[in-house]
């Protein structure tokens, strides 16, 4: 497997003061892989997102993205390469939802007010909302919708990685389910390597090529759904998925 | 009482046109050096945490300093005069501008924060997009206090030897003329009252236009 298009931890390790949550971890992502993520909360799978971009750095090890030891990178360009769309959804308040969206091309400038205008009408339906709601703002807008908002955001620079961390934790049933069917057209359609924390063990299978099982900072199984469900290497992986 | 005041402005006129300019002059240039100062020492420590506790202290303890004592002690640097009322003055606006520049930004919700740096913005976009517009209608509330206290502050900036709407304050007592005194004093109830209006306005619109309904 060569390194391009390739996220590599090589024995990375991250403490946050006394409390180590990471020790000598290795993964390797590659596109176009779709790594659902799944553990128990506290251990560690927001961390190890953070680590992709750069808001955390590791103690020890290296992580290389198409390569590249990140470390030695700028990590203004290299998170402007990545989607990333957290939990609590975290949209600007006084922007506008056509301004929430072309932030990062507005950022960079990489177009004309037109272009970038198309492309917002682009992502709002490729996310499955109505042009009507590209002038509201965030307080105006229902849950799954944010939701949808923060993905439409996150796919506006044409990321080569979508780091997306439990983004449909806050929706209900029925969104949840619209939203999934939603974010597997975009990966089928985009081709873009997605890396997907859940705490629902059918989220993970029904969406992830490949899928992480953690405990306690440590990969406890990595597979595809199938080979997860037939062949669960352990008790924490059998419970987890209800045999 | 009224009809002798608005006697006076009207023989008068000239003379307390000339004091209102004079008084909007030195509390204009202290609001205005104040509000920079403060806006920008406000944004320091909430950039660089450490400096915090030292800068808030400082402005804290300054603000506690009787104005009249701070005048007089600014005299022997500065002289008598417009100069040291206007340094007297930016220097007690600091406070206002400066914690609630800061409490504006502290209080951003740290998720929005996450979400405009793992986009990959630098520092200055996240203060210039994210943090300073957030914080606006805080700052502006500070503002508007700030304001207000400095038009009625200068008043007093006449013991020094300086202009403004205090001399005729000044005037009215050592002459024993309560008109004069009145007519003053409702001049700058007047005016600080106007900026707080004008000031309030520019808030509700703001907050409007950024939906900031707190
Ligand atoms: N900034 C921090 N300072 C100290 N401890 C932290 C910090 N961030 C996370 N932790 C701790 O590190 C552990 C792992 O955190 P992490 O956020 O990676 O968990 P998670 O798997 O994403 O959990 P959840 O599913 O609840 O989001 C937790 O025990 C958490 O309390
Ligand atoms: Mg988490």
């Amino acid at each position: 497997m060569g390194n391009q298009d390739c996220i590599i931890f090589e024995n990375v390790s991250k403490s946050y003061g006394e409390n180590r949550i990471l020790s000598n971890f290795n993964l390797t992502i590659c596109k176009v892989d779709f790594l659902a993520i799944i553990g128990s909360s506290g251990c560690g799978k927001t961390t190890v997102l953070k680590l992709i971009n750069g808001l955390l750095t590791p103690d020890s090890g290296r992580i290389f993205v198409n390569g590249e030891d990140i470390a030695k990178m700028d990590q203004i360009q290299l998170r402007r390469k990545m989607g990333y769309v957290i939990q609590e959804v975290g949209l600007f308040p006084h922007m506008s939802i056509g301004k929430n969206i072309a932030y990062v091309p507005n950022l960079i400038k990489e177009d004309d007010k037109n272009g970038i205008s198309n492309k917002v009408k682009e992502l709002i339906s490729m996310v499955g909302l109505d042009e009507e709601i590209i002038s509201r703002y965030p307080s105006e807008l229902s849950g799954g919708q944010r939701q949808r908002v923060g993905l439409a955001r996150a796919l506006a620079a044409s990321p080569e990685v979508l780091l997306m961390d439990e983004p449909f934790g806050a929706v209900d049933e029925i969104n949840r389910k619209l939203l999934q069917e939603e974010i597997l057209k975009i990966y089928k359609k985009l081709n873009v390597m997605i890396v997907f924390i859940t705490h629902d063990i059918k989220e993970a299978l029904k969406l992830g090529t490949r899928v992480l099982v953690m405990d306690k900072g440590e990969i406890i199984q990595i597979g595809t759904p199938s080979e997860i469900k037939q062949h669960p290497k352990t008790d924490f992986v059998r419970e987890l998925i209800g045999v | 009482m009224i009809k002798q005041v608005f006697q006076i402005y009207y023989e008068r006129g000239d003379f307390f046109i000339k004091l209102t300019l004079e008084h909007l002059k030195i509390s204009g240039s202290a609001i205005i050096l104040g509000a920079i100062i403060g806006l920008i020492l406000g944004v320091v420590i909430s950039e660089y945490k450490k400096t915090s506790p030292v800068i808030l202290g400082m402005t804290n303890f300054i603000y506690t300093i009787p104005s009249i004592s701070l005048l007089g002690l600014l005299i022997p640097f500065s002289g008598i005069g417009n100069t040291t009322a206007i340094i007297a003055l930016t220097v007690y606006a600091l406070l206002p501008m400066v914690r609630n520049t800061h409490a504006g930004i502290v209080s951003i919700d740290p998720a929005i924060i996450e979400a405009a740096k793992g986009m990959g913005s630098t520092p200055f976009d996240i203060l210039y997009k994210i943090k300073l517009p957030l914080a606006t209608t805080v700052i502006l509330a500070g503002f508007k206090n700030m304001v207000v206290m400095t038009i009625a502050l200068a008043g007093i900036a006449s013991f020094i030897g300086a202009g403004g709407l205090g001399v005729a304050i000044y005037r009215g007592i050592t002459t024993n003329n309560m008109v004069m005194t009145v007519a003053g004093s409702l001049l700058i109830a007047f005016l600080a009252l106007f900026s707080d209006f004008l000031i309030g306005g520019l808030e509700k619109s703001v907050e409007r236009k950024w939906r900031l309904k707190r």
